[in-house]
């Protein structure tokens, strides 16, 4: 259908970001993830549907939102109840409201990569996709790279691999470079993220085999999912052909406040914490000695 | 230990030789050893007593070791130092070590300090067990000396493998000032073979040297052998050697610069005492003027330190507390003479400016002088006179300085003696020229007055000089020190295009650039001007200073720069030599009246018009009446500064001797101010708070025009009652309408608008002595006071305070990232400006990670691509400052940019502390 093609839904576009690829890049974060890990970043790109978050800091409490819409349940979880029109964010005063998961056109996205087009070609950058899970959206993900790729714009997509092989096959041929995330050890994969590892590795390894650049990506999280059994998997996977680097991601709490922001507060994440630098070394090692 | 024995070829004269090599693995410390006279380079494995003492250290500490046969003798011949120095380049590409510490004794001793004084970067610390450090003074004991019977043998060899010249150039008690890594140097006290008086005298000479650790041990000769793990711990307590430039005392004046010194000016005292002593009758005030500064150079006390490199600084004629000798009212009544009667000022013309250096390094000042000599003679005018008395004062003075340092300082003071009439010859001429000249001339009570293009005007002197790149490097360091005393903003401007239009970058670029990191001052205001084909390497150069944070240099783009002083009639050669005065000004040094400028406050002449809101039924009549009334305030203040002008007639307030330093003033036998220079007057009229203005514009046209979200009337009762009761319309205003900075056409449009309307507004404005009114946009620090008039503003900005700085997006306001930032500001033209300044800031973390320089550059390459102006840097966390609030006491070094100029952050006024913590820091 033209219309997921041609549309989308995005919770975010960051220019000029570093560490998602090479170079100055767009990074485009499409909404919605199949997976739920525990530690999430992104905790508010998780939900398919439009929600809209609060800042509690700007608000200035002068009520205009209560007005517009059925009530304060407006921009609360169940998110069901949020239509992504947009309009109390438009109306209120003080910046407080952001709409996420809004619909955003292929056209649309573009015309704002392509500002930083200069600044692509000086620095060896372009566009990221990201999210959410963006091969959750395959024909607007593949429309965007395959428009990015006619104006000669390097192109990155950053995956949790955990969609069927037919989303990664409608990607593929507009994709230069691959950040495909291990989040867990194969046998604790379905506790920590809720979603099935045979997949996941499935894909990677068809992906390599069809000749890609992939970029492994690792989320370490100390109380999750920094363990041997992780590591194990991924010095196995970095020696097969076309796997250019293994990149350890050092877990940052900069998801509890974006929660609040939506809502959400998870429990767990009293016990999480970012692994020490020794570690973060010595993992780093073992991946360099592969 | 099993070392490996590498053999190679000598590039010098295909001689085979080798070196034994234990590699203890990557990145490991690397001991050099260089054995001593009739051993070989096998010594640390062989002779028992080494092999003790060495080869428990190399395990302890995990050390590498290389020694050296090194053509299979102790000496430290030209060949030998060549030799060491390929190995030592390669080894360290082949087996990856991270340092290189020198461990020898004896001649081995001998020959690495003179190695490490010709290629200190090859070496990171020395461990010296016995050297002698004057090879000449050595090789005469060693002729006439009886102490022991291996001397003949040593002044045999030693008269064989130096050429005479060596012992001037392999001297290390001449060019110990290299030696600057850390130095562990023990002798033995009884030591025959070389007496101990060799490290003695070394010892004194470097009595400054922080990292330089020397000490006499019981025993002879080989005594220092038992200590050398000893010395080799000592090492590594000693940092790497920044060496000591002294900074003036800091005490003169807080805060911002612009604002007088409070002390005691002699120039001023004994001018004014000359002027006293001739009231104004018909003798020509530039003759008066001339004589004044003729007799204010001759009775100056000097009273300069001999430890200094070049004559002249701040002390030379200023002094913090009244001297013993000076009666406190006489210096009061003398000064305020020369202040009324003695001196132009900033707004008419008189700083701000530089000398015309590139013909003072070419020609001397005797040429000065010779030209105002044929001038008097051909002209006969009173102007040409006054040119010659002055030039002849200024002449004098370097003569003076030169008896006055002859005892102390015989080389310098000759030079000074030399360059009172003769062309400099070297490097350090050509400094010392540049440097005394811009002391004299402030000692007239001119401020921030410039160097202009150093890097162009003495890079001749540099090369003919073939002078060493640390020796020069030390050299600018300590002119650069000087300028800290001064406390005012001293631009220094480096690269850029060359009057034929080719790139202009040179090694003393480089080296300026090195020297201002190394002295870290508020006031070396350093200036790069790039082009689209400026070096890629020198770019990066620029980023990697910038990205310490201490706001220099500023970016100025040829590619404005240079139209925009076309556009007064410049001629391209003449527009492609220019520098940069104070902040960012930019003229043609030593060929135009001195820069001048004045506040135009038209953000409130803004305000006043958003006032009348009621009258307008479209953004374009809004606009129109803001325009036309920028036409009529600018008209007044055109009117205002004839006025000045006038009163300030060069007949009354003469400047014959920066008129003499000026073409074409001699030629004409005009004054500079009177028709003399070779290009006219620009006035700059510094525009206040663009930025404010763009977003006001931009929320009204919105909000009030197009989407009717707030009504004029409620518009207006806001902004008179400054939003009280009206905090949900101010903060729509703030919120829902775009800011300049985020690269959105809507506003960044309006802000093009703006920019060219100053410029076009200006265009015909000429001054009454043909000069050119020029629109400006580097307000300093004057957004603050200005703003304090202005009433609340639609942007959301509040009465009384600051409205933007210079041309930069209103603080805090940018929040779509440094990509969206330079796109904003690239959008206007600013080719009818003749400067701007635009602040961006960024967070450290940015320059944490390794290409963060390399995006800078990449940031920088589109700015100047895109036709941006003028941008600077700063790199700081609120954090950081909101701690140096707090306890300024741990942060007295901390240099921050404020706008057009760098400052230390503790000592600025709290209201510009404010202003740079409001901005927004981008990078993550």
């Amino acid at each position: 259908m033209a219309d997921e093609k041609n549309y989308g839904r995005i919770f975010d576009i960051q220019r000029c970001c570093s560490g998602d690829g090479p170079g100055i890049r767009t990074t485009v974060f499409l909404q919605g993830c199949p997976l739920h890990c525990l530690w999430c970043h992104n905790p508010e790109s998780q939900s398919f549907l439009p929600q809209v978050s609060f800042r509690h800091e700007s608000c200035i409490n002068c009520g205009k939102c209560r007005k517009l819409a059925p009530g304060i349940e407006c921009r609360k979880f169940p998110e069901h109840r949020c239509s992504g029109c947009g309009i109390c964010v438009k109306e209120c005063p003080a910046g407080a409201l952001k709409l996420l998961g809004r619909k955003v056109s292929v056209q649309e996205v573009i015309q704002t990569v392509l500002r930083d087009k200069f600044f692509y070609q000086e620095s060896g950058g372009g566009l990221t996709l990201s999210g959410g899970e963006p091969l959750a959206q395959p024909e607007f993900a593949a429309e965007l790279l395959k428009t990015a790729k006619q104006e000669d714009i390097h192109t990155a997509v950053e995956t949790s691999g955990a969609v069927p092989w037919k989303n990664f096959a409608e990607v593929l041929p507009w994709c230069d470079l691959w950040l495909f995330d291990i989040k867990a050890a194969p046998e604790r994969y379905a506790e920590l993220t809720g979603g099935d590892y045979a997949l996941v590795k499935n894909n990677s390894l068809q992906l390599l085999s069809a000749g890609k650049k992939v970029i492994l990506r690792v989320p370490l999280v100390c109380g999750a999912n920094c363990e041997d059994g992780l590591l194990n998997e991924l010095v196995t996977l970095s020696q097969l052909p076309g796997v250019v680097n293994v990149d350890i991601l050092p877990y940052h709490d900069m998801g509890k406040g974006k929660s609040t922001m939506c809502g959400k507060i998870e429990p767990e994440w009293e016990n999480f914490s970012a692994p020490p630098p020794e570690v973060i070394n010595f993992w780093k090692q073992q991946l360099a000695k592969a | 230990m099993n070392p490996v024995r590498y053999e190679y070829v000598s590039k010098v004269d295909g001689l085979k030789d080798w070196y034994l090599v234990h590699d203890a693995g990557e990145n490991t410390t690397c001991v050099v050893w260089l054995h001593g006279h009739g051993s070989h380079g096998d010594q640390p494995f062989t002779r028992k007593d080494v092999v003790a003492m060495l080869h428990p250290m190399l395990e302890k500490y995990d050390l590498s070791i290389i020694s050296f046969n090194l053509r299979d003798n102790a000496w430290m011949s030209r060949a030998a130092v060549t030799d060491l120095r390929d190995q030592l380049l390669e080894c360290r590409e082949k087996y990856r070590f991270s340092r290189y510490i020198f461990i020898t004794g004896s001649m081995g001793g001998t020959g690495s300090l003179i190695f490490a004084t010709k290629y200190p970067e090859l070496v990171d610390g020395l461990v010296i067990g016995g050297a002698a450090t004057d090879i000449w003074r050595y090789r005469e004991y060693c002729r006439t000396s009886t102490a022991h019977q291996v001397l003949p043998e040593l002044f045999q060899a030693i008269d064989e493998h130096y050429a005479p010249e060596d012992y001037e150039s392999h001297n290390v008690s001449t060019h110990f000032e290299k030696l600057t890594m850390p130095i562990v140097f023990y002798h033995g006290i009884d030591d025959p073979v070389m007496p101990v008086s060799e490290m003695s005298s070394l010892q004194e000479k470097m009595k400054d040297f922080p990292n330089a650790f020397f000490k006499a041990v019981p025993g002879t000769h080989d005594a220092p052998l038992a200590y050398m793990p000893e010395m080799f711990e000592k090492l590594s307590g000693l940092r790497d050697f920044q060496p000591v430039y002294k900074r003036e005392s800091a005490s003169i004046f807080p805060g911002a610069p612009n604002s007088i010194r409070k002390g005691y000016n002699l120039y001023g005292y004994y001018a004014g005492k000359y002027f006293e002593q001739h009231p104004v009758n018909d003798t020509p005030e530039c003759i008066v003027h001339a004589r004044a500064l003729d007799y204010a150079l001759q009775q100056l006390p000097l009273d300069f330190p001999a430890d200094q490199l070049f004559f002249g600084g701040v002390e030379l004629f200023f002094y913090t507390t009244c001297p013993d000798w000076l009666d406190e009212e006489e210096y009061q009544k003398y000064y305020e003479i020369t202040v009324e009667r003695g001196m132009r000022w900033f707004r008419v013309g008189w700083d701000h400016a530089a000398p015309d250096y590139n013909t003072l390094m070419e020609r001397g000042i005797g040429d000065f002088i010779r030209r105002a000599r044929e001038a008097k003679e051909k002209l006969g005018k009173p102007e040409s006179e006054a040119m010659l008395i002055a030039l002849e004062a200024y002449s004098g003075f370097f003569r003076r300085a030169g008896e006055f340092w002859s005892k102390e300082r015989p080389v310098e003071a000759e030079r000074l003696r030399r360059l009172a009439l003769e062309p400099p010859q070297s490097f350090a001429d050509g400094l010392q020229l540049m440097w005394l000249t811009f002391v004299i001339l402030e000692s007239q009570l001119r401020f921030h007055m410039a160097l202009a293009r150093m890097d162009q005007y003495l890079y001749p002197l540099y090369q003919r000089d073939n002078i060493d790149k640390t020796a020069a490097l030390n050299m600018l360091c300590h002119v650069f020190s000087k300028i800290e005393g001064f406390h005012e903003v001293t631009n220094i401007c480096i690269g850029g295009v060359k009057p034929d239009g080719s790139d202009a970058v040179n090694d003393l670029s480089y080296l300026i650039l090195k020297a201002v990191r190394r002295v870290h001052s508020a006031s070396t205001n350093l200036s790069a001007r790039l082009h689209n084909d400026s070096p890629d390497e020198f770019v990066m150069a620029c980023t990697e200073l910038i990205s310490t944070g201490i706001g220099f240099p500023a970016i100025m783009n040829d590619g404005v720069y240079i139209p925009s002083l076309e556009w007064c009639g410049i001629p391209p050669e003449a527009a492609r030599d220019y520098a940069l005065f104070g902040c960012v000004e930019g003229n043609i040094p030593g060929r135009a009246p001195a820069w001048s400028d004045s506040r135009f406050n038209m953000s409130e002449r803004f305000a006043e018009v958003m006032m009348q809101l009621e009258r307008f039924d479209t953004y374009e009549e809004l606009w129109n009446a803001f325009t036309a009334s920028m036409s009529d305030g600018l008209q007044k203040h055109l009117e205002q500064y004839d006025g000045a002008l006038r009163f300030a007639d060069p007949a009354t307030f003469p400047d014959p001797l920066l008129s003499a330093l000026t073409r074409d003033c001699i030629a004409r036998g005009k004054d500079m101010n009177a028709g003399g220079a070779e290009f006219p007057r620009q006035h700059g009229v510094g525009m206040i708070g663009p930025a404010t203005i763009a977003d006001s514009l931009a929320a009204i046209k919105k909000l009030v025009f197009e989407e009717k979200r707030i009504s004029k009337s409620e518009l207006i009762a806001a902004l008179k009652n400054n939003f009280e009761g009206f905090e949900e319309l101010r903060q729509t205003l703030i919120n829902c309408a775009p800011k300049y900075g985020n690269d959105d056409p809507y506003v960044d449009n309006i802000m093009a608008d703006i920019i060219r309307t100053c410029g076009e507004k200006c265009v015909n404005l000429r001054c009454c002595d043909g000069g050119f009114l020029r629109s400006a946009m580097g307000s300093n620090i004057s957004n603050i006071s200005c703003g304090a008039q202005v009433p609340a503003t639609a942007d959301g900005r509040l009465a009384g305070t600051p409205v933007s700085d210079a041309s930069s997006p209103n603080g805090g306001m940018d929040r779509n990232g440094p990509t969206a930032f330079i796109n904003s500001v690239i959008t206007p033209d600013y080719s009818s400006q003749n400067c701007t300044v635009v602040n961006m800031r960024f967070l450290p973390e940015m320059f944490q990670e390794e290409d963060g320089c390399r995006k800078l550059a990449v940031l920088l390459k589109r700015f100047i691509s895109g036709g941006g102006h003028e941008i600077q840097f700063n790199v700081t966390n609120n954090q950081t400052l909101q701690d140096a609030l707090e306890n300024p006491e741990k942060y007295g070094d901390l240099i921050v940019r404020v706008s057009g100029f760098s400052a230390f952050f503790t000592r600025l006024i709290p209201a510009v502390q404010q202003d740079i913590i409001r901005r927004n820091a981008h990078g993550r």
